[in-house]
């Protein structure tokens, strides 16, 4: 009898477990999340990561390609500031400047092919720096500095593109304006023991103002993933930030001067400038009192 | 519609046989206890119900106790700390004034703890459910900081953590507002619906707990879906005096530095205690130096993750009367955390955003903070053969999620604070219970719950509304002992509950300032919800033999949808998504059969459990492949309910071998299936299994030390390919713990000694329901952990 009861327990419990909770078509089922991809023959997409956007440009191409296998639901092509690392993001300081802002839902109605949308058969593939830009006012200035940058796409099943698996195109934008601080190219003459370059305000531009904060700093670049912003081994603060970080000093000592600043005064005592090495890099991070940033790196 | 003037006659039917009482009067017990070896048991504490009366036996094993009994219901309980307890009724007695009870040694190859089902809510589980009973050693044994992560060494039980210090239980793959927790009697609300969001427990003050595997919403109500984490009332003194005990542990890991030191006494029929528990804790370190995300490889400088250090001050106060037949505690309980989250998990890392700059054990943003306030009120009373007990509670749950607004889209002077998140949950409960015991083989529940619900919003961002819930409900549950063989349990239950949802318009703020546009959209409007449910459940027992039980639970459970589920509007930063609430889900319902086998010997401990659940209108979060219109607010995901399947397998045995070597296992397995989408569903804990061999045969020591003990364990935890829709695949892991323990006196002072090794090979692994576990995030690496706990008694009169 004990016996018996024992077999039916196990038989029982065995026959629940049995009823494996597999589907019948689970396993044919889409969850793949849709393929962000270069245009056509391009080699990548357009814009690319640490792109630099100049002076006179008001606008930035884009060229990309979106496949799904079950069919492309929505598209999001989105910019924000990066000014801050994603942390205080304080306000501009000045009325006339805004922050750079970018935000485009591409819905499968818009869509020609439900499983291949290709960029260029938008009428516009623009985005815009000026008015033209819905999320920009008229006659608004855009705010120079590095912003972030992303295409994202999901498909009809629900699968989405995650930066978890880096399947979301992300990167960082740098927009250059004449009104922000202008970076001249900077050398280091080891032997001489001498840094050439400057940062200045460009007078010449009425919308220019005063520069507030200097950061400079050596990175290390990551060759096996040349993309990566690299680990800071080395940095200078001078002034006071307009977007404080979370991750460095916001101020340090006071800036020798607030129109032209000569980085041979503030670098050719240190060490580490001449000791970088061959796999590192300068970077001049400089913000004007307007909230404008400029950023430059050299080798 | 069911509506309770169509239940009332049920109840009023099942209320009215149980109108039998007995007559009572005095009697007398004069006994003995003896061992299997015909020894006295001294010291053993002998209890008369209902009469209240207890008494403790004397050197020569021998006890005398009276009081004003039915003779026929009447019982007795003796326990004693080396023996199995044991329960016997007065009918049984052929002479009351010459009883000789053989008592037999406790079997030393569980984990769990013997109790008496003293309470009938208890047996009921007890007779047809799995339940795990967990004793303080337990959980001081398995303790790293977390009371869910104590428990998460058993079978069926994982823990869903946001690093070392956030954690929530989650039972048979089931856990937010699927798993109840009754703290002392009052179901303990917070915020359990999210992912990130932990329990707020002081690990240190857990007496006793029972862990019910399996629905037992029929008894705790709404909620009890997934199972219940029942902390039972500290046990009171039975002795007059005043005790002190201290418990300082020290985790290398991430040098984390906990104390509690606690006080409790009796004076007469009075009792009090009070507890004091501070834990302060620094980076935690992973074994890896970088990890990957978004195409990155980050760094992970000196294997430590950044702003993941914590600090914790909880405190709790007791006092009570015990008398002949009413007993009455009042406890206030504080919890209060405050936990960085790491830097990288909000946002999208960067190298440079992940330096230490040497601060360890600073706390920056985002972080949470969390406080939990409770007072309770438990009373007992015994009326003749039956007992009405009455828990009553006030909780306050605050909850703040803190970051930096311009994450979130929002310049920093438009809203001049850091509170992204901000909830404050004020709770009142009050639970009655009558039990009847017409005869000794048939006991009678009948309960009530009222719970009344305030949650008010604060912050920046918006997730959930301001909103009331009223909820009640009153069931009843029959036991009946057929004969030595069998034992039948059965119930009805009937609740109602009503959201209040208000209206919320949040502000729209303009992405190129930053600064507020005047706007604001409407995320949820103002409506309301009313439910009601009727259900019911069965129970078997059959006791194979003096060894052998199965047990078996036929029943089904509900759950009315929580608040956040019909009126959530807003980015939810744990789960970088937007969720959307829907306000036309209706009641989920559960229907379960448990099936479990127990063998006991002496040597033997081995339990088989089983379990198969069809879920109708199963409550989930669900891609809606549409992206947010919020800044940075992911794709939108709405909740949803479909039909869907849940079974598994627990195993659970200890073997004694012949010299003191104990040998554990415990394996679990746990699947489901989403019966709309043929797809499994979210966070579901991985299957494993965990083997364990302990020595204490240390004989020769004991003039020196005693209860020494050596133990090596491994857990296995297989991969986890049956992932929904965006989740991915976590990869099997392999770990080995070690540890051992004591107990000392040193200068007449008693000492226990503990040392544990988690993750001796500092492997690199992930748990798949780990919050970090979505930024590639490697659990903790290999941890010390040494405790030692001073019991000092300064009084005794």
């Amino acid at each position: 009898m004990k016996k018996s009861f024992f077999l039916i327990t196990i038989a029982l419990q065995t026959l629940l477990l049995s009823a494996c909770l597999d589907s019948d078509d689970g396993e044919d089922q889409d969850l793949r999340s849709p393929e962000i991809r270069p245009s056509g023959s391009l080699q990548s997409i357009v814009p690319e990561h640490l792109s630099e956007i100049s002076s006179d440009e008001y606008s930035i191409p884009l060229a990309f390609e979106v496949r799904d296998e079950s069919g492309i639901s929505e598209i999001v092509i989105e910019s924000h500031s990066g000014f801050d690392g994603h942390t205080h993001g304080r306000t501009t300081n000045n009325g006339d400047f805004v922050l750079f802002a970018y935000n485009h839902v591409i819905t499968s109605e818009a869509m020609e092919d439900p499983f291949v949308f290709q960029s260029s058969a938008v009428d516009d593939p623009t985005i815009y720096l000026d008015g033209r830009n819905d999320l920009i006012p008229d006659g608004a200035l855009v705010l120079a500095g590095p912003y972030h940058f992303s295409i994202k796409a999901t498909d009809v099943a629900g699968n989405e593109t995650s930066y978890a698996d880096n399947t979301t195109h992300h990167g960082t934008l740098y927009i250059h304006r004449d009104y922000a601080p202008q970076i001249s190219p900077v050398a280091v003459d080891v032997s001489g023991r001498t840094v050439t370059g400057n940062v200045s305000r460009n007078t010449a531009n009425d919308s220019s103002s005063d520069i507030v904060f200097l950061w400079v700093y050596i990175s290390e670049r990551n060759e096996e993933n040349p993309m990566q912003e690299g680990e800071i081994s080395s940095e200078w603060i001078w002034g006071s930030s307009n977007w404080p970080h979370q991750f460095r000093p916001n101020s340090g000592e006071d800036l020798p001067d607030h129109q032209m600043i000569n980085l041979s005064d503030l670098l050719s005592d240190e060490q580490a400038i001449f000791d970088m090495l061959d796999n590192e890099q300068l970077t001049v991070w400089a913000e004007d009192s307007n909230g404008n940033i400029s950023v430059k790196s050299f080798e | 519609m069911l509506h309770i003037r169509s239940v009332l006659p049920i109840f009023i039917a099942l209320l009215l046989p149980q109108l039998l009482s007995g007559q009572e009067s005095q009697v007398i017990l004069r006994g003995v206890l003896l061992n299997n070896a015909n020894e006295p048991v001294a010291a053993a504490l002998i209890k008369l119900f209902p009469a209240q009366k207890q008494t403790i036996s004397d050197e020569n094993g021998a006890f005398l106790i009276e009081g004003d009994v039915n003779a026929e219901t009447a019982f007795l309980e003796i326990s004693h700390l080396a023996y199995d307890p044991v329960r016997l009724r007065l009918s049984d007695f052929a002479d009351l004034s010459n009883i000789q009870v053989t008592m037999t040694e406790k079997i030393r190859v569980l984990q769990e703890v013997g109790i008496f089902e003293r309470n009938l809510l208890t047996k009921l589980l007890h007779q047809s459910q799995p339940v795990l009973i967990l004793d303080r050693e337990f959980i001081e044994k398995n303790n790293t900081g977390t009371f869910s992560g104590a428990l998460s060494s058993l079978p069926g039980i994982n823990s869903m953590s946001l690093g070392v210090g956030i954690a929530k239980p989650v039972i048979r793959g089931m856990s937010f507002n699927r798993v109840l927790v009754n703290n002392r009697g009052i179901k303990q609300e917070g915020q359990q619906w999210g992912a990130d969001h932990g329990l707020e427990i002081d690990p240190f003050d857990v007496e006793s707990v029972e862990i019910i595997k399996g629905p037992a919403s029929l008894l705790y109500g709404s909620d009890g879906l997934g199972g219940v984490i029942n902390i039972q009332a500290d046990e009171l003194p039975e002795a007059n005096g005043s005790w002190l005990d201290l418990v300082s542990s020290y985790q290398s890991n991430n040098h984390a530095f906990s104390n509690s030191l606690r006080w409790q006494g009796r004076k007469n029929h009075w009792v009090y205690s009070a507890r004091v528990t501070h834990q302060d804790y620094g980076d935690y370190t992973v074994p890896a130096d970088e990890f990957t995300y978004a195409g990155f490889n980050l760094p992970i400088y000196e294997n430590r993750l950044k702003n993941t250090a914590g600090r914790e001050l909880h405190y709790s106060l007791m006092a009570g009367y015990q008398g002949k037949n009413a007993t009455s505690t009042w406890r206030f309980s504080a919890f209060n955390q405050d936990a960085g989250i790491f830097t990288g998990a909000i946002g999208l890392p960067r190298s440079y955003n992940l330096r230490h700059e040497n601060k360890h054990r600073d706390i920056d943003f985002p972080k949470q903070e969390n406080q939990h306030l409770m007072l309770i009120n438990n009373n007992t009373f015994v009326l003749g053969n039956h007992q009405l007990e009455l828990d009553l509670g006030i909780q306050r749950n605050k909850r703040q999620e803190l970051s930096f607004p311009g994450a979130h889209g929002i310049a920093a002077s438009a809203v001049n604070s850091n509170l992204a998140l901000g909830l404050e949950l004020f709770t009142y409960t009050a639970n009655v219970r009558y039990q009847l015991n017409p005869n000794p083989d048939y006991q009678v529940l009948f309960g009530g719950q009222f719970q009344y619900m305030d949650n008010e919003r604060d912050g920046f961002e918006f997730l959930l509304p301001n909103f009331n819930t009223t909820q009640w409900g009153f069931f009843n549950y029959h036991v009946w002992d057929i004969d030595d063989k069998w034992t039948a349990n059965a119930g009805v239950r009937y609740d109602h509950g009503r959201h209040d949802i208000q209206e919320h318009s949040q502000p729209v703020y303009d992405r190129t300032t930053l600064q507020p546009t005047g706007e604001s959209d409407e995320r949820t409007p103002a409506f309301e919800r009313q439910f009601e449910n009727f259900s019911g459940g069965a129970g078997i027992t059959h006791h194979l033999s003096a060894k052998n039980d199965i047990k078996l639970n036929v029943g089904n459970s509900f759950r009315f949808p929580t608040a956040i589920e019909l009126s959530s509007n807003g980015v939810h930063h744990g789960n970088f998504r937007h969720e959307i609430g829907d306000p036309d889900l209706q009641i989920e319902r559960g229907y379960q059969a448990d099936l479990t086998f127990r063998h006991q010997s002496e040597s033997i401990f081995l339990e088989l459990s089983a379990f198969y659940a069809y879920y109708d209108r199963y409550i989930y979060l669900a891609p809606t492949g549409r992206f947010s219109f919020l800044p940075s607010g992911g794709t939108m995901w709405q909740y949803q309910q479909n039909d869907a399947l849940f079974n598994g397998l627990e195993l659970m045995a200890n073997y004694q071998l012949l010299f003191p070597l104990k040998l554990s296992l415990a394996a679990e397995l746990v699947q489901n299936l989403n019966l709309d989408t043929d797809l499994p569903l979210p966070l579901t804990p991985a299957a494993s299994v965990f083997g364990s061999v302990e020595y204490s045969g240390f004989n020769w020591a004991n003039h020196i030390l005693s209860d020494t003990y050596v133990f090596a364990s491994a857990k296995q935890i297989f991969e986890q390919d049956r992932v929904d829709r965006n989740e991915r695949t976590t990869p099997s892991s392999f770990i080995i713990n070690a540890g051992m323990g004591f107990r000392a006196e040193v200068f007449r002072q008693k000492l226990h000694f503990k040392v544990n090794i988690n993750n001796i090979f500092n492997t690199a692994y992930f748990n798949h329901i780990s919050r970090y576990r979505l930024i590639n995030l490697p659990e903790q690496g290999r941890n010390l952990v040494v405790s030692l706990k001073v019991p000092i008694s300064f009084e005794n009169n």
